[in-house]
């Protein structure tokens, strides 16, 4: 082909393109291919799936979610890889189960191995990765994997009030976040003898003032993690400019503390579910905190209005994606880091225990032009990592636990899925203390080991049969027994093995 | 021309009494650097040991899950708090060496700055368990107010009964300094540790 002069130059008016950064991986300055999906993962924390009118649960506290799902996939059968945020997290963003990250403290981190073995390092060269949390907790996390965030709003980045130093400057934020409980917060005597008077007085004025300013809005309190202040409202905002005009393809995660307690629902939705309603008790705990039903109701019935909220305020920022466009070329992950629980004596989420409510938690995924759709198979939440890369059209690393369920292989139903609460072993010893539970074909084995003053127990349920866990099966159905706990000690010993290595 | 620079000199000159003044002042009210030595030994002691008990307490758990550099920033941070708030009392008693009559405060400063710490800090430490308190009272703000109040007269009856026995009694004012003289390699320690905690922190914040 000869070119004339005239194509010459109009060829040539284009060179300074080239010459732009990141020209060579087209204009948008990521190596991803043209059409890759962006991802966003928004998690609410604490939300249990047993709890949620999506799942059947008799209140009708997530209208809006119910809605949205008849686009997209819902998840029926999906467990948290732990009972608290730190191991929740930390397995849904590295994709391995607490047993290889490693991360099962209240502000425990991951082994440094995981540092680059995390969704952001995966998505770091082709997506514009951005992160945010309420929770102070999954900021020690973000902190951590901070190398493969682009744009890290920090923790301070969304609050209304934060009484947080760490918060406030954001560096060396796990030791300082540490000591600042032991400086100023601690309730039964904290190590300042005079600073911690002059800091909580401040707090406190500061508390009233944000109270007074929100009184009307939020009655109950503005929302918070007893450090710090914000609202669901100006999280979705901000989400809606991250996802609009940044620059793409990108991947974010929105952890958002809601519905996590305190439970504070606005003004609208206090008093929705004043109905009387309460489950049947359900036998009691070994670790029983000795809650009574009338407490438990109680607290159960805050936290469904909370649910509600939460649940208006996706249904806005979902209506407002879509509105816009966003959802053409966007993967939609909803889910949560673990459950919350309102039986058998116990309360929230602060316990050794495995049951459904704390490791059932919501997944539901909207994809670019995909179609509804319903997954009963148990999915894991070291599953969504594989999967999101499955989508974006890249490999799953070898060190990934979980399956990639978009895959056009069905999900093995014998597939073994675990979860864990390890809080009190030392982080790189043996796995000698603690809740394990592995679930396949339909039976759960929880395992409760090395807990001070109880001798180590099992629970069997079939959760086919039975899913509220009212009849365990232990000591019975023995092939069962021996199988599932043979697969869980040969676990257990190859993360040891792993680990000491 | 002439009456401005005659203003300026008088002023000029005014100004340098004003200084002089206030450097004789300071003078005769500062206590002694020996003193105020003595007095941190006293101040340092009973801050760093509550917070060092309050750090070992849970050190176990640290140790549990983070690394020991980890563990060594976090009591950092702690030591660097006990530091200032060391330096916070000293800084108070000499505000009220210069503030008050010299023969009130100046002449007893170390016994006397020694024995309203001590009395302070026991008469503080009730304070971090004031919502155990609040639960007690229902939460009753103008109950707690009362109490506060009440707590404090007796602080000031009992601070007011022991400065006039010191001066009545050379025995006790005995007493302290030879307890202070006890008390220093500790507290020296103390002292010493936080700056290489202060260090740490250094290294852990900026670096």
């Amino acid at each position: 082909m000869k070119l004339s002069r005239r194509d010459f130059l109009k060829l040539s008016s284009l060179l300074p393109l080239a010459l732009l950064p990141g020209a060579d991986v087209g204009s948008r300055g990521y190596r991803a291919p043209l059409g890759t999906p962006n991802i966003l993962i928004l998690v609410f924390d604490a939300l249990s799936a047993k709890n949620m009118s999506l799942y059947g649960y008799p209140r009708p506290n997530t209208p809006n979610l119910s809605r949205a799902a008849e686009k997209g996939t819902v998840f029926h059968q999906h467990f948290a890889g732990g009972n608290f945020t730190i191991p929740g997290t930390a397995s849904l963003l590295t994709g391995a189960y607490p047993w290889s990250h490693r991360a099962f403290h209240m502000y425990g981190e991951t082994t440094t191995a995981f540092q680059t073995r995390n969704i952001f390092e995966l998505f770091r060269e082709t997506h514009r990765t951005f992160a945010y949390s309420h929770n102070p907790f999954v900021n020690v996390l973000l902190q951590q994997f901070q190398h493969g965030i682009r744009d890290y709003l920090g923790p301070a980045g969304l609050e209304l009030f934060t009484a947080s130093l760490a918060d406030r400057s954001g560096r060396d934020f796990t030791a300082l976040s540490q000591a600042e409980y032991l400086v100023l917060w601690k309730e039964d005597g904290p190590a300042s003898f005079l600073l911690s008077r002059l800091f909580r007085t401040w707090r406190l004025r500061e508390e009233a003032r944000l109270g007074r300013e929100y009184a009307e809005e939020f009655p109950v309190g503005v929302p918070n993690s007893i450090i710090s202040y914000y609202t669901l409202e100006d999280a979705m905002d901000w989400i809606k400019t991250q996802v609009t005009g940044q620059g793409e393809p990108f991947m974010g995660y929105v952890h958002l503390l809601p519905p996590h307690f305190p439970y504070t629902p606005r003004q609208d939705f206090l008093g929705k579910f004043t109905d009387g309603w309460n489950p049947s008790p359900k036998p009691e705990s070994a670790f029983s905190e000795r809650r009574d039903e009338v407490f438990l109701g109680q607290q159960r019935r805050q936290y469904d209005e909370f649910i509600a909220y939460c649940d208006a305020e996706f249904g806005r920022l979902y209506d407002d994606l879509e509105k816009a466009g966003a959802l053409d070329n966007t993967i939609l992950v909803l889910t949560s880091d673990h459950g919350e629980m309102f039986e058998r004596g116990l309360w929230a989420h602060s316990n050794p225990t495995l049951y459904e409510p704390l490791l059932r938690v919501p997944l539901v995924i909207w994809t670019p032009g995909g179609q509804a759709g319903h997954i009963t198979q148990p999915t894991s939440c070291t599953d969504l990592l594989p999967s999101l890369l499955a989508a974006a059209g890249m490999p799953a690393p070898p060190w990934v636990e979980g399956q990639n369920f978009f895959d056009a292989v069905p999900l093995r139903a014998s597939r073994a899925i675990y979860s864990m609460e390890l809080s009190r072993n030392a982080k790189t010893a043996p796995l000698a203390k603690g809740s394990f539970a592995i679930i396949r074909d339909g039976f759960k084995l929880t395992r409760y080991t090395g807990y001070e003053g109880i001798e180590t127990f099992s629970e069997l349920y079939d959760l086919n049969d039975d899913p509220e866990e009212r009849a365990n099966l232990f000591p019975a159905s023995p092939a069962i027994l021996h199988s599932l706990g043979e697969e869980l000690d040969d676990n257990i010993a190859a993360a040891d093995h792993r680990m000491a290595q | 021309m002439r009456a401005n620079f005659t203003r300026w000199k008088a002023t000029r000159l005014l100004a340098d009494k004003l200084q002089f003044a206030l450097m004789e002042l300071l003078r005769q009210r500062l206590p002694s650097r020996q003193e105020a030595a003595a007095l941190i030994m006293v101040i340092a002691l009973p801050i760093h040991i509550r917070a060092w008990l309050i750090f070992l307490h849970e050190a176990p758990g640290y140790i549990l899950r983070m690394t020991l550099w980890d563990v060594a920033g976090i009591c950092a941070y702690v030591q660097f708090t006990t530091f200032l708030e060391t330096a916070i009392f000293l800084v108070g008693f000499l505000f009220l060496s210069i503030t008050l009559p010299e023969k009130f405060f100046r002449t007893y400063f170390v016994p006397q700055g020694s024995l309203l710490f001590i009395l302070f800090f026991f008469w503080l430490l009730p304070f971090h368990n004031q919502y155990q308190v609040l639960a007690r009272i229902g939460w009753d703000l103008t109950i707690y107010a009362k109490l506060v109040a009440a707590w404090f007269g007796l602080f000031a009856l009992l601070a007011a009964v022991f400065l006039i026995g010191l001066r009545r009694l050379p025995r006790l004012v005995g007493f302290i300094q030879s307890s202070i003289r006890r008390i220093t390699p500790l507290s020296i320690t103390y002292l010493a540790a936080d700056l290489i905690f202060i260090l740490i922190l250094a290294v852990r914040y900026l670096g």
